[in-house]
């Protein structure tokens, strides 16, 4: 009898004692391992370092990493908390409180309080500043600072985007006592909130990024280190993820791409639909693109998915006024019959409007950029076939943006950079009173008017969504932009790099979660 | 001879005075500035006092001839202006990359002269020869393989089948690590010096056989020295002058030219410093880099000149 | 001179003259000698390797590579051709006479090439092609531009010692005009440097042209130049490395027959090399 019970008590024992390995060895493969430096490549560098004036994406990918927002933005795009824990808004929504976090540190030792928030969004909403977000959070009326860890922005009317603009890399919360003292735009004057420090910079050469022991998420970020090495050629860039001599590396063009996935299996390609987006820009003020029929036979005359695959390699998807990848806002254009290639169509409409010779036009585009010229080149084939010859000027960048700023351009076409707020792709276009309503002159819509400024009041998401649908649909019926497709975002990975999520918006933030398992 | 050499240093002085004002206008003749680069497309959705304000941060609202003016007295303070972009001393920007430059610059030359130049003799000699057709062959495939595929190629090739790439990022000090910075630079001054070789050989080969030919030589012959001692003395001295301009040139070139190489090993020079320079209107950078190469190139010039007329004395009097 | 060393000679020229002619007869007669039209889509077709249908594969738009060779042989030769020639004629003249000249002007005047000469020639030629446009002669200009003082500096420094010899001085002292001097004198003797740094420039021009184009400032689609071709294959080096190789094996090919050609031409047109045993 005792035998039994001892033989038995020793299963157990045993039996528990193996369970409790087992799941030991369950968890060891799953428990980040802190240390380690990760060597990351990219073919540009960070131009300059103020956050707020900044707006190269390869400065942004820094202030990502190097300072905190207020909110930020998870993998579907959807706010989550960061230097914020919680937030109110009103019910007519023009007023938002935030509940910040006391256990935040900057990373030469600063506490971070409210003073500092209200600081920075008043640096953004200063004219003096130059920042670039200050058009997205202009509703902002008054800063309020209740106490240390809580701060009110009152608005002048409801704005459904403030959220979202609020998550933006150059919306991010700024040391008060450093940015008033001095300028921003240098590495010792670089004191963020975010999980990693910057701690050296050779431009166009490296740069370091460091762990902040007290960032205020408990244990992380894993890394110690991260090093940005300047590469110029993507070509090289793959070479060194197959060497094993970079670990983690921003790509852009599909041919790298590809390249990884076909020929580089020790790398993992992670590629996200980007928030970005490619138009054809219309001067509708320019004959004949000033008649719609003009513009919606230039629509049925392209096929996008033809462009796509070819111009592309097939790393892309036809969008309309909103990307896909905002799902939840974004028109399904394959639902509509102005994106199924119709020749017919085309030379019908042209007919009528008189135009059944062809015409020629030209379109303008940045020199150095493949894809660009891919599409172009595709573009121009085939609108070949419903007689309209198209001219390709191949710009200097200072001279492209030149005339773009002056509407100089028959059409235009390049890609273009987007936000998670469906009102950015929008408002500042196609309402008459929009900053960049110029392309168009003459062109406005009353209906679309309406729409767009109730989408910007609209808190009710179902009813906000209702709203930009009709909007997308007029404005694809319309066409005072043709829209033609969105890109990918690639991040490309070692297998032993570990816990990353990408993010639409091309974002590394998530580098925080990253850790390496060799 | 030392008022010649004066003379050629006033000279160069004067060049570059040129040189800076012609590249100071052009900079300024060229559309769009710092900020219109800076803001790109998306400029209309900031304020007119939002841009002015950006302007004058970057001094852009002065006139060209006081930014002229600062930037003259600058260089005596030894900045020669900061870059708008980083906000550091120009100088500093440029010393920073200018050793990368200067290796390329000087390994590619070294090699290709030694290479090119023997090769080139070895041609003239056994002119007509089996070997003599071998070696134009490669000197002409040398010339016509543009550097920046070659360079593809070699980054390629190392990757596919030696499973290496060069290191990459800071350029590693030649003195502090001069393995590292051997295999940093190794390939990419191959490259350059193939084309360099490749023309060197060339034009070594056409001067011997210019020289090997002429009346000078024959007499020579004719005295009875022996055959080595007439190819060494006298023809090498009177062909090196084609060979020794065209080196000269080739690295004085060399010094600006060699962005597409260093973009492709993804190597931090004054060519990616300028081109990039040029793109984003940084003014007072280009007009530093401009002027840096500047002098270089006048520089080498006198030096070859001045050894030129050692060797040459029908020349020195020029 | 023996009969093998005859024949090698000859093969040069042979071979230079007929890749030189298979260069020329291509591009003139382009559309008969291309098998497809270079500048249909064939989307099906995209990023096929080389095969029987095309020799030379497909780039990404299925255009077929072998064709554009053969249509981009015109632009090549004729943007080389020209810009070298401009450069030579004015650059090379230009340095015999100030060679011969001496002086003030020559101090002068050298300086000026000095400066052009230091200018980062891709960055002048990129600047200039960026603000004039990217027609077809600017890029020529921009192209000849940073070669000229190359050819002042060999016409210069082939003139000087000439300057010096004996039947010159002779001409002189008997009256004869400075610009027949330098047409019976000088010139004969630059010619043949002058044609070797041509044929030199040559090949430089192409690849000049290819790094305009690399970086996207020299010959705008649908028309082809190799470089171009070179550039837009730049980033399938890894998936379709044909479509770089094709033009990087037709300039390779030019230029040997070219060079090949030059170097016969000089052997013969030396008159100090005519009594070689």
């Amino acid at each position: 009898m005792q035998i039994k019970g001892l033989r038995i008590i020793f299963l157990t024992l045993f039996l528990s004692v193996v369970l409790t390995f087992a799941g030991f060895s369950v968890n060891a493969e799953s428990e980040p391992i802190h240390g380690g430096t990760l060597e990351l490549a990219r073919v540009d560098d960070a131009t300059e370092l103020d956050p707020h004036t900044t707006t190269a994406h390869p400065s942004r990918r820094i202030f990502e990493l190097v300072y905190s927002n207020l909110i930020g933005l998870d993998a579907d795009m959807q706010p989550v908390p960061e230097l914020a824990e919680s937030w109110d808004i009103s019910e007519e929504g023009d007023e938002y409180t935030f509940y910040l976090r006391d256990d935040v540190y900057f990373h030469n030792g600063d506490h971070m309080t409210s003073e500092d928030v209200a600081y920075s969004i008043e640096r953004i909403l200063d004219e003096e500043t130059g920042a670039a977000a200050r058009s997205h959070i202009a509703d902002i009326e008054n800063v309020l600072t209740p106490d240390d860890y809580t701060i009110v922005f009152e608005l002048k009317s409801p704005n459904a985007s403030m959220l979202l603009h609020l998550a933006d890399a150059n919306a991010v919360i700024v040391n008060k006592a450093v940015a008033e003292a001095d300028s921003l735009n240098s590495v010792e004057n670089t004191v963020g909130t975010g999980p990693f420090q910057l701690s050296e910079w050779y431009p166009d050469e490296e740069m370091t990024l460091i762990r902040h022991a007290d960032f205020y998420e408990e244990d992380k970020p894993y890394l110690d280190e991260i090093r940005f090495t300047v590469i110029p050629e993507e070509f090289s860039i793959v070479a060194g993820l197959r060497t094993g001599q970079t670990d983690f590396a921003l790509l852009n063009l599909p041919t790298a791409a590809l390249a990884i996935e076909e020929q580089t299996p020790n790398v993992t390609l992670s590629s996200e639909l980007s928030l970005r987006w490619t138009p054809l820009f219309v001067n509708t003020e320019r004959e004949p693109l000033d008649d719609i029929r003009v513009r919606q036979a230039i629509n049925y005359a392209i096929n996008r998915e033809e462009m796509i695959a070819s111009a592309m390699l097939g790393e892309a998807e036809p969008i309309g006024p909103i990307p896909s990848s905002l799902t939840f806002w974004a028109y399904d254009v394959s639902q509509s019959p102005f994106y199924q290639q119709d020749i017919d169509r085309a030379e019908e409409l042209l007919r009528e409007a008189g135009y059944e010779d062809g015409f020629t036009i030209s379109i303008n585009f940045m020199s150095g950029y493949e894809e660009v010229l891919s599409q172009v080149q595709v573009l121009q084939n085939q609108l070949e076939k419903v007689n309209i010859n198209l001219e390709l000027n191949s710009l200097e960048r200072g001279i492209y943006i030149d005339r773009w700023v002056d509407a100089d351009f028959d059409l235009s076409l390049s890609t273009n950079a987007g936000a998670a707020d469906p009102d950015f792709y929008l408002f500042r276009y196609f309402h008459s009173e929009g900053s960049l309503a110029f392309i168009h002159g003459h062109w406005s819509n009353d209906r679309v008017d309406t729409l767009l400024e109730e989408g910007r009041r609209e808190v009710d998401e179902e009813l906000r969504q209702e709203i930009y649908l009709e909007a997308q649909e007029i404005l694809i019926e319309e066409a005072p932009f043709i829209w033609l497709n969105a890109p990918y975002e690639y991040f490309a990975f070692a297998d032993h790099v570990k816990g990353f999520t990408p993010l639409p918006t091309g974002g590394i933030n998530y580098l925080k979660d990253v850790w390496l398992d060799n | 001879m030392s008022a010649y050499i004066i003379r050629r240093i006033i000279l160069i002085l004067f060049a570059l005075v040129g040189v800076s004002i012609i590249i100071s206008l052009l900079t300024m003749a060229l559309p769009a500035d710092y900020v219109d680069i800076m803001l790109g497309t998306e400029q209309r959705t900031l304020t007119e006092t939002q841009i002015q304000s950006l302007r004058s941060l970057y001094d852009l609202d002065d006139s060209w001839f006081e930014r002229y003016r600062r930037w003259i007295v600058s260089i005596f303070q030894g900045t020669m202006g900061h870059s708008l972009r980083t906000g550091r001393p120009v100088s500093t920007e440029i010393l920073m990359r200018l050793p990368v430059s200067l290796e390329l610059a000087l390994g590619a030359t070294i090699i290709g002269l030694v290479i090119g130049v023997l090769l080139g003799v070895l041609s003239a000699i056994y002119r007509e020869g089996l070997s003599d057709f071998v070696i134009r062959i490669f000197g002409l495939t040398g010339l016509s393989i543009p550097p920046f595929w070659l360079g593809l190629m070699v980054i390629l090739g190392l990757a596919l089948f030696f499973n290496w790439t060069p290191p990459r990022g800071r350029a590693i000090n030649i003195l502090a690590d001069p393995i590292g910075n051997f295999k940093q630079f190794i390939f990419p001054v191959l490259v350059l010096s193939v084309a360099m070789a490749a023309a060197l050989m060339r034009i070594s080969r056409s001067a011997m056989l210019e020289v090997l030919q002429s009346d000078y030589v024959r007499t020579a012959r004719s005295k009875g020295l022996t055959e080595r001692v007439v190819l060494i003395k006298h023809c090498l001295k009177n062909a090196f002058i084609p060979i020794l301009t065209l080196a000269s040139m080739q690295m004085a070139y060399l010094i600006g030219g060699t962005v597409v190489i260093e973009s492709v090993f993804s190597l931090n020079g004054i060519g990616i410093l300028l081109l990039n320079a040029v793109n984003t209107r940084d003014y007072a950078l280009v007009q530093g880099v401009v002027l840096v190469i500047t002098f270089f190139f006048a520089f080498i010039n006198l030096i070859t000149d001045l050894i030129y007329g050692f060797l040459d004395p029908r020349i020195r009097y020029e | 001179m023996s009969i093998i060393s005859k024949i090698f000679s000859n093969i040069s020229g042979i071979v230079g003259v007929t890749l030189v002619l298979i260069y020329i007869i291509s591009a003139i007669a382009a559309p008969l000698v291309a098998p497809y039209n270079p500048y249909e889509m064939n989307h099906i077709n995209s990023l096929r390797s080389p095969n029987s249908s095309n020799w030379a594969g497909t780039d990404q738009f299925g255009r077929d590579i072998f064709s554009r060779i053969i249509y981009g042989a015109r632009i090549s030769l004729f943007l080389a051709v020209t810009s070298m020639l401009l450069s030579a004629v004015f650059g090379g003249v230009l340095g015999a006479v100030l060679g011969y000249v001496g002086g003030k002007a020559d101090l002068i005047v050298m300086r000026f090439v000095d400066i052009l000469m230091s200018f980062p020639s891709l960055i002048l030629a990129l600047t200039l092609v960026a603000f004039l446009g990217a027609s077809l002669q600017n890029i020529i200009i921009a192209i000849a531009i940073p070669f000229t003082p190359v050819f002042v500096r060999m016409g210069r420094s082939a003139a000087i010692p000439i300057k010096e010899e004996e039947y010159c001085k002779a001409s002189k002292a008997s009256g004869a005009s400075i610009p027949w001097i330098i047409y019976h004198h000088i010139l004969p003797n630059v010619f043949p440097l002058l044609l070797t740094q041509t044929t030199l420039s040559f090949s430089k021009a192409i690849i000049f042209e290819s790094s305009l184009s690399f970086l996207g400032l020299g010959v705008q689609p649908p028309l082809a130049s190799w470089g171009q071709m070179l550039g837009a294959g730049r980033q399938f080096m890894t998936l379709a490395p044909w479509i770089a190789i094709a033009p990087g094996l037709a300039i390779s090919i030019v230029v040997i027959g070219i060079n090949l050609l030059g170097d016969t031409m000089r052997d013969v047109a030396d008159p100090h090399l005519q009594n070689t045993s």
